[in-house]
Formats: C-alpha cells, sequence, structure tokens
C-alpha cells in the first residue's frame, strides 16, 4: 500500500465524498477523533485515513497502480499530474480532486507502455487529458 | 562448547527478535574462518523526514522515523544485508526461529535476514488490526490478516528471495525479511559493522543488499581460522 502524504489525502477524501454526495461523513468522523483525543488536524487526518481506507478510495488508488511498484502518492499542486520512477519504485504527483484513482491508472498504464520512460505526465488543464512519457 | 549448549544458544538468540538469524556454524568449525568489515555511505547522508501517519493516531502516534536509510557516526550504515554467494547452508535450518513484531504501528526489526527453511514467527503485538502482507517483486508470497493481539503465526520460508513486507491497513508500516540460500550471512549494526563466521576457506562472491543504496559485490579470500575484512562503500541513488 503507499504512503498517502496528508496535504493529498485530506482535500482528496474530501473531495471524493462531496462527489458523492456525502460532504459532512468526513467532518462528523473527525469530530469523533476529537472527542478521542485528538487534536483538530490530528482528528481531519485520522478520519481521512480511516475513511480512505473504509470506502475503498485507498484501495482504488493501489489497484490503479498494481503492475508498479508505488511507495507514495504526494499532492501535484498545480503541477502536472505525474507518475515518476524512483529506483525500484515510484511516486504519483495527484491533484486531490475526485476521479485520482483513474487518472493514475491511466499514468500508469503509460509507465508500463514505455519502460524506458521515467515520468507519465498528465497534462489535464483544460480539453481532453493526453497523458505523455519522458 | 557442548552442540546441544551451542543449538540452545542459537534458538535463544533467534528467540530474542534478533534483526537476523545467527549463523549455525561457528568461526571455531574446522577449516571455517570468517569475514568482517564496516559499510559506509560516502558523502552526506540525505535528510529523511518522518513518515506521517495517517490513521489510527491514537495508538500509532502522528509520525514514525524512516528506517529506509540510518546511517551512523563515520557513516556505517545500517541494515545492509551481507552474504556469501555459495556459502554453506545451515545444516538444520528448520530449528531457526526469527520474529518480526508489529508495535505501534510498526514492524520490528525493520530488517529480517534468515536462511532458507528458518520460520519467521510474525506477530502483532498491537491492540489493533495489522496486516502482514509480502511480496517478492509483484507476486504476493502471503498476506495474513491480523486481528488478534500477541497473535504468533509462524511460517517457515523454505525459497530464497527477499520480500517487501507492508500492512495494507497502515501503509508507512514496511519491512524487509531477505531469505538466503546461506547461514554465512550478516546484518550490518548502528555503526555499520558486520561479521560473517563460519565460512570454509576459499575464494567466494561477497554480496550486499542495502533497500535504498542497491547492490554490490565483490571477491574475496576465506583462510582457515582467518578473518578475511571486507570494507565496503556505497554512494546514495
Amino acid at each position: 500500500m503507499a504512503r498517502l502524504d496528508p496535504n493529498f489525502l485530506v482535500p482528496w477524501v474530501r473531495a471524493e465524498l462531496e462527489a458523492l454526495g456525502e460532504a459532512a461523513a468526513l467532518d462528523a468522523h473527525a469530530a469523533r477523533a476529537q472527542e478521542d483525543g485528538l487534536d483538530p488536524d490530528e482528528a481531519e487526518l485520522d478520519a481521512a485515513g480511516d475513511l480512505a481506507a473504509r470506502r475503498g478510495l485507498a484501495a482504488a488508488l493501489e489497484g490503479a497502480a498494481a503492475p508498479l511498484w508505488l511507495t507514495e502518492v504526494r499532492e501535484a499542486r498545480g503541477l502536472s499530474e505525474r507518475v515518476e520512477r524512483s529506483g525500484p519504485s515510484c511516486v504519483a504527483w495527484l491533484r486531490a480532486t475526485p476521479g485520482a484513482a483513474q487518472r493514475l491508472a491511466q499514468l500508469v498504464a503509460t509507465l508500463v507502455a514505455d519502460p524506458r520512460s521515467a515520468v507519465a505526465e498528465l497534462a489535464g488543464l483544460g480539453g481532453t487529458p493526453g497523458c505523455a512519457t519522458r | 562448547m557442548h552442540a546441544l549448549a551451542a543449538l540452545a544458544l542459537l534458538l535463544a538468540q533467534a528467540d530474542a527478535g534478533a534483526a537476523s538469524a545467527p549463523a549455525p556454524r561457528g568461526a571455531t568449525a574446522p577449516g571455517a574462518g570468517q569475514v568482517s568489515g564496516k559499510v559506509t555511505l560516502s558523502g552526506l547522508p540525505p535528510k529523511l523526514a518522518p513518515l506521517p501517519v495517517t490513521r489510527d493516531i491514537k495508538i500509532c502516534g502522528t509520525s514514525k522515523p524512516d528506517e529506509s536509510l540510518e546511517v551512523g557516526q563515520g557513516g556505517g550504515v545500517k541494515n545492509a544485508v551481507l552474504w556469501i554467494v555459495d556459502g554453506p547452508k545451515p545444516a538444520r535450518p528448520e530449528k531457526i526461529k526469527v520474529t518480526l513484531d508489529q508495535k505501534q504501528c510498526e514492524f520490528m526489526p525493520h530488517l529480517v535476514a534468515l536462511p532458507a527453511g528458518a520460520t519467521l514467527d510474525i506477530v502483532n503485538g498491537d491492540k489493533l488490526f495489522h496486516n502482514v502482507h509480502a511480496r517478492e517483486g509483484d507476486r504476493t508470497v502471503f498476506n495474513y490478516a491480523m486481528p488478534v493481539p500477541n497473535h504468533v503465526i509462524p511460517k517457515p520460508l523454505k525459497q530464497p528471495g527477499l520480500l517487501r513486507i507492508t500492512c495494507d491497513v497502515h501503509p508507512w508500516m514496511r519491512a524487509w525479511v531477505d531469505v538466503l540460500p546461506t547461514s554465512a550471512f550478516a546484518v550490518t549494526e548502528e555503526a555499520g559493522s558486520y561479521t560473517i563466521s563460519g565460512v570454509p576457506a576459499g575464494k567466494y562472491t561477497l554480496r550486499l543488499w542495502h533497500e535504498r543504496l542497491g547492490e554490490k559485490e565483490q571477491e574475496i579470500q576465506v583462510t582457515a581460522g582467518g578473518t578475511a575484512t571486507v570494507d565496503v562503500q556505497l554512494t546514495p541513488r
């Protein structure tokens, strides 16, 4: 299972839940974690991690990356989404928006199809997202 | 030492959860020598950020140290595995047990080395659900759910191979299990030092593996009763 950077995990889980019409679920879960003694940031992160596992969101990312050894997912922060080889493993940079697993699958497929490339990029700002390697 | 006493000592050491199973043959075996040295990193070691904990924070804590590269004083590299290619095999590997525990959402130790045929005792020391997922490359070798605290699963490992261990519930948890085709191996300790005992005299290839620094090989010669000193310097990748 790839590690999910908190800067990606929390907004991504929130965005996925909002897309499902369950925007309140994360806050409700975080409130319960706060009652258990965690501070607000810890509680939100704990809730996001828990919901990502329970709702199958983390498993969807894992499944999308299955052909590669993906060690970490980080937030793309305005850069193009990409998967980059790092020795025998890979790191993904994804936007914290709904559909991250599908986009990751596209990136992974592109990188797998071109074993000599170190990076697969998804240029998704406007128009149909394309996927290129370099 | 009496053979039975030596075996008892061997099993006691293995049960204590050492990072590697001790080699069954001693350096004092007739015709045997040993290989020792230090593994170091050239240049400044990279500073690795702690791994954020993203679930079960109340029990696991908020972060965990990144154990993928630990460099001690003098540049010594911890957790490099060194073994003799075509080295001796243990006489009774089924008697060797090494423990991989899970405590506060960390695998302990981070690296286990053992000879093929030995048993890995997998323990869940937490009052939390963990699973222990072992992969060799893309292939799952085993995947055990461990919902019960202090439950022990004995897993005999008969085939040599390098297993990457993860907990799918807690993605920051990582460990390695290196199943080796020989009893002539060692794992470097904090200062990067290692000693491989019980190596019959002869010419060999010494192989090294480290999870971030990669692999390296070197030809060596071992003499009966002697110590071959082999220091290895690695560069960050």
